[in-house]
């Protein structure tokens, strides 16, 4: 369900943004971010920004990979389960 | 190799031997999402999952959960009484009791397709003698934008703007599907963008009650071959928890500001699901105090009727009990460019990914 | 006859002197040539020897101008096209148009243009063409009809029939930018995208390969509505393909405007693209002839036919493999 793609904010006037993705620019309704501000990276879902995300998303995704794989060595080294 | 492909094959990997710890045991996990259900089909991710592993698909296509008596209706309000109905893409294909509203706009019905429901809005204060009706579908993520329209609506005046709610939230059907023995559901790959409104913290009740892991996961074949790790080694630690791995995207109280607003003009109440039946509080309604905004009440809507085409195993697939390759109508009578069900007509529909992304 | 005139009205079509008007000054200026302005009802051709190819194509589009171009060089191009992707040089085409009531006269003027400068681009005359006028409502601005003329090159012919598995599909540049194009003026959808539509006339284009490949070019088609995965399902009734998801060339604009409103850009329409199925061992000749002509600079292979008929796959990024079918229809925006 939902589709919503990334981009990042290059207008704001009270709610109404314009999003840069991929080159394109989309009006957006902001409402549901109050606290977003111009230069923000948000998602964006049937014309609505639904959350900020951060630059670094990537990082992010990369850094939870290696967590999961840490666990997951944990789980191997523990011969008692 | 790209990165992407060497984190996928570590991914495999792991999950090969997560699995190995769980011998003889058959794990059925559920993707809530239609859009995991694409993302699966799509990269062939059933083709690489240990043998036992099952990833089945649940009831989070809002266009396949939608009653075909809605649809129904839907026709009706513009063949019979002059309504225009504006409509997200997903919609408009979908079989109804008698016809789809693609059909009913050959038959002089007045349908419009929106991305954004700004396009109804900008309809109904264009054309005041309209009375245009938003078809509110799907869960969380898709009815801020119907209650902030509402709201827009209410503010400017504008009484001939309406919405027709269908809208649904997710984790009544979710505790429903784990209720029902006959599923035995071994996890929640659970829904991306749903969970950037309501929050992790919204599943904690559910998975204490029910002890099975739900884990929250995006919508990349990486991001969901993440989340299945997860999913397993917390079977194995026998730790059951709420989790992310949606990065930062999904915060703990999700969106407040978004879940303000749904609750400032919708409130809960029972719903039926296609396929699943009626669940309990699953529903949203427009409140009272917004009724000039509610086609329901301004069209003195009953709820709709429900009845499934023959033959058709939609409400099986739905609950992710039957494969649509159990169905005996599946690629036969029933194709994309002929759907008899609606999990054959919304792209993410089990039957329609199913179809369309069948192996080679 | 003074009046200053600046929409179309029901007259222009009703034979009168209006539409005499309409066309002495309006049309024949703009697009004249000699076949079109003897003005008698039919053109006379005189043609060489062999075979003609002769086509036919209406063209209906919302809104009538949009970035990258309108629906008179799409109306021209799309003709054009359709001949050239039978290796047949087009000689003569003929324009009919169903204007809207109401039209803007800058507007009909601005598509008559094109349908000069495309037709030139393509080397190409009008030779006879046909004006009526509708009620308002009855009509989405203009409607044009095309049909085409073109000889065919002795000893070369081209059809699904002829290709063989090992043969390559090439492509001319970026796939999906005209639907894009389109779709992002279209009302309510609340974006704006850079990206213009590919529309344009390929004949010269295809000359060029056809010069340097000869008979190694098996079967060209070119992938409007429905996109190329439509195209190579309609060629794949002896042969199958396999695409490579990675090597699919395609705009970052279009990609992220795709994924926004959940498209496939494989089912987007082109207006500017050539699906070449060559013989492998001229497909560097045909890559180099289609990076010398500035329609095709971003020339790659799309993908490769094998044994297995009637299955158009594509390669996933995560190793998996998916079939490509026909869509349905026009693809519609979704949120889902
Ligand atoms: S294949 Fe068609 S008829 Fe069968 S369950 Fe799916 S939608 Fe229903």
């Amino acid at each position: 369900m939902c589709l919503a793609v990334a981009g990042k904010v290059i207008q704001l006037e009270e709610h109404n943004a314009v999003v840069a993705i991929e080159g394109n620019q989309v009006e957006v309704t902001a409402i549901l971010i109050p606290e977003v501000k111009v230069g923000d990276h948000v998602l964006v879902h049937a014309g609505f920004a639904i959350t900020i995300i951060s630059k670094d998303d990537h990082d992010a995704q990369c850094e939870l990979l290696r967590e999961a794989e840490a666990k997951a060595q944990a789980l191997f080294g523990d011969k008692g389960q | 190799m790209t990165t992407e492909q060497n984190e996928s094959q570590r991914l495999i990997a792991l999950i090969g031997k997560l699995s190995e710890k769980l011998p003889g045991r058959h794990m059925k996990v559920m993707e809530v999402c239609g859009t995991h259900t694409v993302t699966a089909q799509r990269s062939g991710l059933h083709s690489i999952l240990p043998e036992n592993l099952r990833l089945v698909s649940g009831p989070g296509c809002p266009v396949c959960v939608t009653p075909a008596g809605y649809i129904e209706q839907a026709v009706e309000l513009t063949l019979s009484r002059g309504a225009h109905i504006v409509t997200y893409g997903d919609m408009l294909r979908v079989p109804g009791l008698t016809m789809s509203l693609e059909d009913a706009r050959r038959q002089g019905g007045k349908i419009t397709v929106a991305y954004s429901v700004h396009a109804a809005l900008k309809l109904a204060r264009e054309n005041p003698q309209e009375k245009v009706v938003f078809l509110g579908i799907g869960f969380e993520t898709t009815t801020p934008p119907s209650a902030y329209a509402v709201k827009v609506a209410h503010e400017e005046a504008l009484t001939n703007f309406m919405v027709f709610s269908a809208h649904k939230i997710m984790i009544p059907a979710m505790e429903a599907l784990l209720a029902d023995p006959n599923l035995a559901i071994d996890g929640y790959l659970a829904p991306g963008h749903v969970s950037v409104i309501i929050g992790t913290d919204a599943y904690k009740a559910m998975t204490e009650r029910y002890r099975r892991p739900c884990v929250v996961a995006g919508f990349e074949a990486n991001q969901m071959l993440l989340g299945l790790v997860r999913i397993l080694s917390q079977i194995i630690s026998g730790s059951p928890a709420v989790e992310s791995v949606y990065a930062d995207r999904v915060k703990a109280q999700g969106n407040i500001a978004a879940q303000g607003l749904i609750d400032e003009i919708f409130t809960t109440a029972d719903s039926r699901w296609r396929g699943v039946g009626v669940i309990p509080g699953s529903g949203l309604v427009l409140r009272e105090a917004f009724s000039k905004y509610d086609a329901k009440q301004v069209f003195d809507l009953p709820d709709p009727q429900e009845k499934e085409p023959a033959g058709c195993l939609c409400a099986n697939v739905i609950k992710g009990i039957d494969l649509p390759t159990d169905c005996p109508l599946f690629g036969k009578a029933c194709t994309p460019n002929n759907p008899v069900g609606a999990c054959m007509v919304s792209r993410e529909g089990t039957c329609s990914a199913y179809f369309k992304y069948r192996k080679a | 006859m003074t009046e200053q005139i600046d929409t179309i009205k029901l007259a222009h079509g009703g034979g009168g002197s209006l539409m005499q008007e309409l066309i002495q000054k309006e049309i024949i200026p703009v697009l004249g040539g000699t076949g079109l302005n003897g003005l008698a009802d039919s053109a006379r051709l005189d043609v060489g020897a062999g075979a003609l190819a002769f086509t036919t194509d209406s063209f209906v589009v919302k809104p009538v101008i949009f970035p990258g171009g309108d629906i008179g060089r799409l109306a021209v191009a799309g003709t054009v096209n359709d001949l050239a992707a039978r290796g047949a040089k087009p000689l003569a085409l003929s324009l009919a148009m169903i204007i809207e009531e109401g039209l803007p006269m800058a507007t009909f003027r601005q598509i008559l243009a094109s349908v000069a400068s495309t037709a030139r681009e393509a080397g190409v005359e009008i030779v006879t063409g046909d004006t009526k006028v509708v009620e308002k409502g009855e009509a989405e601005g203009v409607f044009l009809t095309t049909s085409g003329i073109g000889q065919m090159r002795a000893g070369l012919d081209f059809g699904p029939e002829r290709i063989e598995p090992g043969d390559v599909v090439i492509v001319n540049g970026t796939l999906g930018d005209h639907g894009i194009a389109v779709m992002s003026v279209r009302e309510g959808l609340r974006f704006v995208s850079p990206v213009k539509s590919d529309v344009a006339p390929l004949a010269g284009m295809v000359d060029a390969v056809l010069d340097a490949c000869g008979d190694a070019v098996k079967c060209m088609t070119d992938p409007t509505r429905g996109g190329v995965a439509s195209n190579l399902n309609e060629m794949a009734q002896k042969v199958g393909y396999v695409l490579d998801e990675q090597t699919i060339p395609v705009r970052p604009e279009v990609r992220g405007a795709c994924e926004m409103l959940g498209l496939d850009v494989l089912t987007v329409a082109n207006e500017g693209k050539m699906l070449m199925v060559v013989a492998p061992e001229a497909v560097d000749k045909a890559i180099e002839a289609l990076k010398g002509h500035p329609l095709g600079r971003n020339a790659v292979v799309l993908g490769v036919a094998d044994g297995q008929a009637k299955r158009v796959r594509i390669k996933t990024s995560i190793g998996g493999e998916r079939i490509i079918d026909t869509p349905y229809g026009e693809e519609l925006p979704r949120i889902c």
